[in-house]
């Protein structure tokens, strides 16, 4: 075009000859000012588009890790009942109709259930999306089968539920899309109410500009934006947010490059991945795809006609119209956005009028991928960054499946808050001072199945439940014990141990331990030294077995911090966090066997191709024989023992198993036990590691309790391994007492001093009916025993 | 260049549409916004990935640690992907009762035939399950399954026991030896069970 305009001019030339010489110079040099200018601008041009090449054609956005949870397992038999079936549901975001059809919808009559599923990608195989009726009775899930052709379906497992994922430091989180994903809906919704054009214009919109001018002229704010898509992805992608005339030229410039080089769904596309839709605490969601799962806990295909209205008009800005904080405000845009979009004809007036009347259908926050577990993703991150880089873990679209189950970790999370809270009321602490942990696993897999690092559980800061190292007290104990028992020629559950005052030099003066009533105790059986956590008999036990060995047990259990081998470990001076402890009870409640725990179940990539598994491992830590009988004396503490207010959150068949610990001047306050299908660590205490005032059966116990008695667990059936024989012990109540076998004292010893059962130490063994006469007199635990009722 | 043409062609349309644009926007930028802080909105851009094909591969190698320090098997995928669907042959109707006998010795299985204890059917389709997978060479597969079963029914000897096999068969016998110890403590009377265990356990201390 410059061109153009000087030829002209030179026809012009004749005609204005005398007076065009003087300016002839200066009109040459306009020319050449105005061709070096287009020029310039053209290189310019060029340059802005290899910048744009490289970032549009490179990988655009980093895609964090997604993280799922354990998929639940539907089979006939599984103990699901039809509350935590729909709970189960409601968190996938499935919604409930009159008949279940398309995926990711369910419906219900009487105890039988027809689920649609969504299809989902597992690590060893695709699940299709299907239909399956379940029928849930009291017990249970009682049968699956497939409606359609009636035949039984043996097991099936929903979909996992997203738990967040692994974003990088700039804390932006999105979904990536394909621009075949994106609903038609939505793309209408966005066009009416952010450029209509977009479909025909080349980049910018003049019309759309002069238009916003205008508005915002007239109201003396801005009220309008002219911008068109392509113009506010340019802005987003390449430049930065200075308002500059330069950038807005730049931004125009960029975006007619942008048009001329791509095609206008390569540039939708980018657009709903790259744009800004709210704020979740420090997170940021970006893309639509993200969008739909943290507003409406549904993938983006599910959404309906007024979701993708909200969404497109969130666009504006996404916290003045986030539809959990302003309801009114937001819904007040939605339907701005559906009238636009019935003016652009994309909706008739009676589908706009029926959206209108349709709620947000926000999924409350605490639901898919609005609810997070920060302690647990902690978790996970840790395990994965020793196998994994950052960079790979934050940006290349990695699917982590887990071990987390959601029902446990919300209950979890709640029954710990709620109770602190309780504790801190009955006892008129300040508010919020207490703080408290909670991490559950699976006994025989060890799979990681809540963590809970605080009461305030979004909170993403101190993780205690990993990082909250603190003195674990009487938890050491079952340790003491199992070191003991283990030999069975020297200790069984009813040797008698002293519990009497002691004084040990130790480096730097004297170490008297004492009890935590202050009071000694006599002669006690070791079932009930540890069942009532008697220090002094513990000490005196721990001593005679040997400290190294308590150390080694320790070790053997699962305890990977350096410990100081001194006597004060056997009342519980090394530090443990909550998890570490979880891992020492694990092979306790799983027959000796020490499975390490695990978080992660499976690593794909983003093509869901198969990357990497953690396999359930076993090894061998204690004896079963020893094990068995230390599991029977921890079920004792929870019947009569320190842990008994344990009965009134759970029932007695249940069998818990457990430990209270509460270490010096009540500063930190522990229970630790297990159930047939969980064993579970809580703790209470400060952050300032002040005193509480609570002992492990005030504080953690309580916690613990309220946890179990929400989720029902399974009971605990200890099976007694062939190295156990059981007798009958005692003279006036006759009580079965097992022992390792060959190690039993004979029977009908000990009652003939008058079958006098003598303070605290009531045991002694009559005629067992379980076995044969007296053999010997004088065997030395026969003669023991007599010595004892002497 | 025709990019290039066209380039210059729509810098040349710009010098007129820029002359006849508004002024600079005042006030709240463009609908795209960054939260809170200035410039987050833009951080996508701010941090472009590597271009080009990204592959993922676990740092360490050979062998990975779980929380716990303890070596476990890296998962490999086998060059040529086991089929699934893998024809068996029609004399093993075995496969489909649970467990098959293959020919070799070292495959040797406790049978079926000896009653198992009592188990769910969806433990059975388990079973069966890992069966295939195994025979068809998939050990990874067969493993991933039977912990499947093992979350169903955690105190399954019995498939305590199939999965000491599966490790045994890739060469981890001291794995295998745990696990049929663990197996064990769940085997009851099951006379054959211990007897296959205390095979796998002694294969273990060789």
């Amino acid at each position: 075009m410059p061109a153009g305009r000087s030829s002209r001019q030179t026809r012009r030339r004749p005609v204005r000859r005398p007076r065009g010489d003087r300016f002839r110079p200066v009109k040459l040099l306009l020319v050449l000012v105005l061709l070096a200018g287009a020029a310039a601008l053209g290189l310019y041009a060029v340059y802005l588009s290899d910048i744009i090449t490289v970032k549009f054609e490179g990988k655009r956005w980093a895609v964090p890790a997604r993280v799922y949870g354990r998929p639940l397992e539907l089979y006939a038999g599984a103990p699901i009942r039809s509350e935590q079936l729909v709970g189960e549901l409601e968190q996938l975001g499935y919604r409930r109709q009159e008949k279940a059809g398309e995926p990711a919808t369910w419906s219900s009559s009487g105890s039988r259930y027809q689920l649609s599923t969504r299809p989902f990608q597992f690590w060893d195989a695709a699940e299709p999306s299907r239909l399956i009726e379940v029928t849930v009775g009291k017990g249970g899930i009682e049968q699956l089968r497939d409606p359609r052709t009636g035949a039984e379906v043996a097991l099936f497992r929903l979909e996992a539920p997203i738990i967040g994922s692994i974003y990088p430091s700039h804390n932006e989180d999105r979904v990536l899309l394909q621009r075949q994903e994106i609903p038609k809906v939505l793309i209408d919704a966005l066009l009416a109410v952010e450029d209509r054009h977009y479909l025909s214009h080349w980049g910018l919109d003049p019309l759309a500009l002069a238009r916003a001018a205008l508005a915002n002229l007239q109201a003396g704010r801005v009220v309008q934006g002219g911008s068109t898509l392509t113009q506010q992805l340019v802005k987003n992608f390449f430049l930065t947010e200075e308002r500059t005339v330069t950038r807005k030229v730049n931004e125009a410039l960029m975006a007619m490059v942008l048009e001329a080089r791509y095609s206008k769904d390569e540039i939708l596309e980018a657009y709903a991945n790259e744009i800004y839709l709210g704020q979740d605490g420090e997170r940021a969601i970006h893309g639509f795809g993200l969008a739909s799962l943290f507003y409406f806990n549904r993938p983006l295909r599910e959404v309906d006609l007024p979701q993708a209205a909200l969404l497109a008009g969130m666009i504006r800005g996404p916290s003045l119209y986030d539809p959990r904080r302003h309801p009114e405000r937001a819904k007040n845009r939605r339907d701005l956005v559906l009238d636009m979009m019935q003016e652009e004809g994309f909706i008739t007036a009676e589908e706009a009028t029926r959206a209108k009347a349709a709620s947000l259908g926000v999924a409350p926050r605490g639901t898919g991928t609005a609810a997070s577990y920060p302690a647990f993703l902690d978790l996970v991150r840790r395990q994965l960054r020793r196998d994994y880089r950052e960079e790979d873990l934050t940006s290349v679209g990695l699917r982590i499946y887990t071990t987390l189950d959601p029902r446990i970790q919300r209950t979890a999370q709640r029954t710990l808050a709620a109770r602190l809270e309780r504790i801190e009321k009955e006892r008129k602490l300040p508010p919020e001072t207490l703080e408290g942990a909670v991490v559950v696993a699976s006994p025989q897999g060890g799979e990681v199945l809540a963590v809970v690092g605080g009461r305030e559980p979004r909170y993403q800061g101190f993780n205690r439940a990993l990082d909250a190292v603190r003195p674990i007290g009487s938890l050491v104990k079952p340790a003491v014990y199992l070191t003991a028992l283990a030999m069975p020629q020297r200790y069984s559950l009813v040797t008698p141990v002293e519990d009497a005052p002691i004084s040990l030099k130790v480096p730097g003066g004297r170490w008297s331990p004492e009890n935590y009533d202050k009071q000694s105790h006599g002669t006690v059986t070791l079932q009930t030294a540890l069942a009532e956590s008697y220090n002094l008999a513990t000490v005196r036990v721990g001593l005679d077995v040997g400290v190294d060995r308590v150390a080694a047990t320790l070790r053997a259990l699962g305890v990977e911090r350096a410990i100081d081998v001194v006597p004060s470990l056997l009342l519980g001076s090394v530090s443990l966090s909550p998890l570490e402890v979880a891992q020492v009870y694990q092979p306790l409640a799983a027959s000796g066997f020490r499975t390490p725990l695990r978080a992660i179940r499976e690593v794909l990539d983003d093509d869901a191709r198969p990357l990497q598994r953690y396999p359930l491992t076993v090894q061998r830590a204690a004896d079963a024989g020893p094990v068995y009988l230390l599991d029977t004396a921890m079920q004792a503490v929870v019947q009569s023992g320190t842990a008994r207010g344990l009965n009134a959150s759970v029932p007695a068949s249940v069998g818990v198993a457990g430990k209270t610990g509460t270490t010096d001047g009540l500063r930190d306050s522990w229970f630790a036990g297990f159930t047939g299908d969980m064993v579970a660590v809580a703790w209470v205490g400060r952050d300032d590691n002040k005193p509480t005032g609570l002992s492990g059966a005030s504080g953690a116990l309580r916690v613990w309790g309220d946890l179990m008695k929400d989720l029902a667990p399974g009971p605990l059936r200890l099976v007694a391994p062939d190295t156990v024989q059981v007798e009958w012990v005692g003279c006036d109540t006759p009580t079965k007492v097992p022992f390792i076998a060959g190690h039993a004292p004979s029977p009908g010893q000990g009652c003939q001093a008058g079958g006098a059962s003598t303070e605290g130490w009531p045991q002694v063994q009559r005629q067992s009916p379980a076995s044969g006469p007296a053999s010997t007199q004088d065997d030395p635990i026969s003669r023991f025993f007599k010595n004892l009722l002497r | 260049m025709t990019t290039q043409t066209r380039i210059l062609m729509i810098s040349g349309l710009l010098l007129a549409v820029t002359g006849c644009s508004p002024a600079v926007r005042q006030g709240p930028p463009a609908p795209i916004i960054g939260p809170g802080g200035a410039g987050t909105g833009m951080s996508g851009g701010a941090a472009p990935a590597p271009s080009g094909n990204v592959t993922v591969t676990p740092l360490k190698a050979p062998e990975i640690t779980t929380v716990e320090q303890t070596p476990v098997k890296t998962y490999q995928r086998s060059d040529t992907p086991p089929p699934a669907q893998e024809p068996v042959p029609a004399a093993r109707p075995a496969a489909s009762s649970g467990a098959s006998a293959p020919p070799a010795s070292d495959r040797e299985t406790v049978a079926l035939a000896t009653p198992s204890p009592p188990m769910s059917k969806a433990v059975k389709t388990l079973l069966q399950q890992a069966e295939l997978q195994r025979t068809s060479g998939d050990l990874t597969g067969a493993a991933a399954t039977l912990e499947r079963a093992l979350r169903i029914e955690p105190e399954n000897g019995y498939v305590w026991n199939r999965l000491a096999h599966i490790r045994a068969e890739q060469g981890n016998a001291g794995l295998a030896g745990e696990l049929a110890a663990k197996s064990d403590s769940f085997a009851g009377g099951d006379q054959n069970l211990k007897r296959d265990n205390a095979k796998l356990i002694a294969q273990s201390r060789k």
